[in-house]
């Protein structure tokens, strides 16, 4: 309200409760009231402009009752107010009207506040609808949350700001007007670790400190808003729990596309595997059955086993390129479970019959060697590879070791061979560092990674005697926890 | 033991594979029929009741799976499943269904007849009471366990568990049915407690800790009873 409108109520005020006051006396005068009765009017007459109107008309009233009830009552036309009945009017008729007003005064403000909390509430109510219902990322942007936010406060302006350690200030999220002491108000805001409010052209500008990240402290500005601090704290908190709220909505879509291409890539792994292996069996079935009929013919045999040979080193190259395949494409999720070192070397042995028939392989277990908390297809692949390569680099009449022991943190597995896998050096027992192999197959890319995998240790080793030794430390499996 | 000659259905989508398998049955002294998916095979299996079906699990239009499931309720037939490597998920779920072993593709012909004679010879010795194997007899109704000639004493659990994998000698037992038929499904027992009865069952039984003659792990999926029954 303008300082012109308010003099003028001032002014209407004092004439009318003026008036009042002397219309009512003249009143009683005219119908002979007593004294007693003229001042029960005149009191609730200066109550009613007291809650009526304003303050100033509560006094403008008392006063003129005082004067009217002095000059009208007997003896009329005397102004004498030191009679003590008048003086006694007088202080009534002050704090009758001071109190009233004062009364009415603070319950008119105490509803327009409630009346702007209750406005705050609703728009609060409305923007967190918007904000939290509207999950269609066309329908409900960044920007648009921010607006739907500052149109809640009625704010001019503001946004989310974040300030690093060295004191510089990135508007992270920002809509409208600017504000010339950004910095100051934002460190002032965080230094309190409250809201703080500064007056502005139009109401006031509101910053509020928001959770930290790390070094970085967020900042929630509203500039020249007519909300109050606690409405812009609230909104600053409810444009964070929905920041919060896009965050995890975009994690969760994430992690589900993950898990489709994971799904997807293991799917078509096995469709790829299944349609490369059913021709590869057709294949050796119809070695089989012409080996049968041409079990008579020395050359034709001899082609057929060369040609069964050829066909177990491609099955082997296949199972590689897919183990490969699979660990790229993170289609390879170990699952331990106790391996018995017998059992895998089992498994190396029906490997070894099928696709090396005739090469001596030595087991060995060691007494009361633990078992291997790792995944047991893991590590055969890694054992099958490396025996195969064994195979290869050695001759055919030296035996393959494999051989498995406890040692102080696990299992240790050694694969040894005389063949020329390792390049010839100095030192028996020597670790040879696979970037200073001549040559690295697939086979040995596939054991070291799924070693990796297995949470094992691989190492080369010059073997004493001549010979390739490789070493895979794994972790023993834990009975007491198993048995608990 | 019957006279008559096996009849093998053999189930695959793969035409040139079907027609090598049934040729290499016929040679190897077998009757072979063929389907080329579970519907097909269901039909086949309701006209003429083959001894045995082999079938591939991935499959169109209806797979191994239905096709288990579907004849699991007909009949207690042997089935052979050929499943791919690394699909031990897939293993487990058609042993659970009812299957009684798998090949891994791709497979060796002498690796499917050895499954298969497996299976053949099984049936009949399910019937015995005492089983007997290269170095050990096990006689399930008076309960003892002879090893070399010598008597071994075995816990209640360890025989029960020893009576369940020779009486399925050459087929793969899940973990999960040991865990129903020894345990008969008592809460609290999970997969390690079966883990730790197996190891303590081969330290009484496998002469040769490097070298398992009798109980082999299948990973995940369990155990498997290697030893080949004796002829009577």
């Amino acid at each position: 309200m303008s300082s012109q409108r308010i003099a003028v109520r001032l002014v209407t005020d004092v004439v009318l409760a003026l008036a009042i006051a002397l219309l009512v006396s003249a009143v009683a005068h005219r119908t002979g009231l007593n004294a007693a009765t003229a001042a029960l009017v005149l009191h609730t007459t200066v109550l009613l402009l007291a809650a009526w109107r304003t303050f100033a008309a509560g006094i403008a009233a008392s006063l003129a009752a005082t004067a009217s009830f002095t000059f009208f009552l007997d003896p009329f036309g005397s102004w004498r107010v030191d009679a003590p009945s008048n003086w006694i009017a007088l202080v009534s008729f002050l704090i009758a009207s001071t109190l009233t007003s004062r009364l009415v005064s603070r319950a008119r403000h105490e509803a327009a506040r409630a009346e702007a909390r209750r406005s705050e509430l609703a728009a609060l109510y409305r923007l967190s609808v918007e904000l939290f219902t509207a999950t269609d990322a066309e329908s409900k942007g960044r920007d648009t949350a921010l607006e739907l936010s500052l149109a809640a406060l009625q704010a001019r302006g503001g946004g989310i700001v974040a300030i690093s350690p060295d004191g510089s200030v990135t508007r992270e999220r920002w809509h409208g007007v600017e504000d010339a002491h950004l910095l100051s108000r934002c460190r002032t805001a965080l230094q309190r670790a409250n809201p703080a409010s500064f007056p502005a052209p139009a109401g006031s500008t509101v910053c509020v400190p928001q959770s930290a990240e790390g070094s970085l402290r967020r900042v929630f500005v509203a500039v020249e808003t007519r909300a109050t601090p606690r409405a812009v704290e609230s909104v600053g908190a409810l444009l964070a729990l929905e920041m919060e709220h896009d965050r995890a909505l975009a994690a969760s879509a994430h992690a589900e596309a993950l898990e489709e291409s994971h799904a997807l890539k293991t799917s078509i792994l096995r469709a790829v595997s299944h349609d490369l292996n059913t021709p590869l069996t057709a294949v050796s079935l119809e070695l089989d059955a012409l080996a049968r009929e041409l079990a008579e013919d020395p050359q034709a045999m001899q082609r057929i086993m060369s040609l069964r040979e050829d066909t177990t080193i491609l099955r082997r190259r296949i199972e590689n390129l897919l183990a490969m395949a699979r660990l790229e494409a993170g289609a390879i999720v170990p699952r331990p479970e106790p391996v018995s070192p017998a059992d895998l070397f089992l498994g190396v042995r029906r490997h070894m019959d099928l696709a090396t028939p005739g090469r001596s392989l030595s087991i060995q277990v060691e007494e009361d060697c633990p078992e291997i908390d790792a995944d047991p297809s893991l590590l055969l692949e890694i054992l099958v590879n490396l025996v195969d390569n064994a195979h290869r680099a050695s001759p055919s009449e030296e035996a393959i070791e494999i051989r498995a022991e406890q040692i102080p943190d696990g299992v240790r597995l050694t694969v040894a061979d005389r063949g020329i896998g390792v390049p010839h050096g100095e030192g028996a027992g020597e670790e040879v560092l696979l970037q200073d192999l001549p040559s690295r197959g697939l086979g040995l890319e596939i054991a070291r990674a799924f070693t990796a995998a297995s949470a094992g240790k691989l190492a080369l080793l010059r073997r004493e005697g001549g010979g390739t030794l490789v070493r895979i430390d794994l972790p023993a499996w834990n009975e007491a926890e198993a048995s608990t | 033991m019957s006279l008559r000659v096996p009849l093998i259905l053999f189930v695959d989508d793969d035409a040139r594979l079907r027609s090598l398998v049934a040729a290499e049955l016929r040679s190897n002294r077998y009757e072979a029929i063929v389907a080329s998916n579970g519907r097909e095979a269901l039909e086949r299996f309701r006209d003429v009741t083959p001894d045995i079906i082999v079938t591939d699990l991935a499959m169109p239009e209806s797979d191994g799976f239905d096709l288990i499931e579907q004849v699991r309720r007909e009949s207690q037939l042997p089935i052979i499943v050929l499943s791919v490597r690394n699909s031990d998920t897939e293993k487990i779920r058609a042993l659970d269904l009812g299957a009684d072993d798998y090949v891994v593709k791709p497979f060796s012909m002498p690796e499917l007849l050895a499954r298969l004679r497996a299976q053949l010879r099984r049936r009949p010795a399910e019937a015995h009471s005492i089983l007997r194997f290269p170095g050990l007899v096990v006689d399930i109704e008076r309960r003892r366990v002879i090893l070399d000639d010598r008597e071994i004493r075995l816990t209640p659990t360890e025989l029960a568990l020893l009576e369940l994998l020779v009486s399925n000698a050459g087929k793969p037992v899940t973990l999960a049915q040991i865990v129903r038929r020894v345990w008969k499904g008592a809460p609290g027992t999970s997969f390690d407690t079966v883990r730790v009865h197996i190891r303590s069952l081969r330290r009484k039984i496998e002469p040769n800790a490097a070298t398992p003659r009798y109980i082999a792990t299948e990973p995940w999926v369990g155990y498997r009873f290697i030893a080949e029954p004796e002829e009577e």
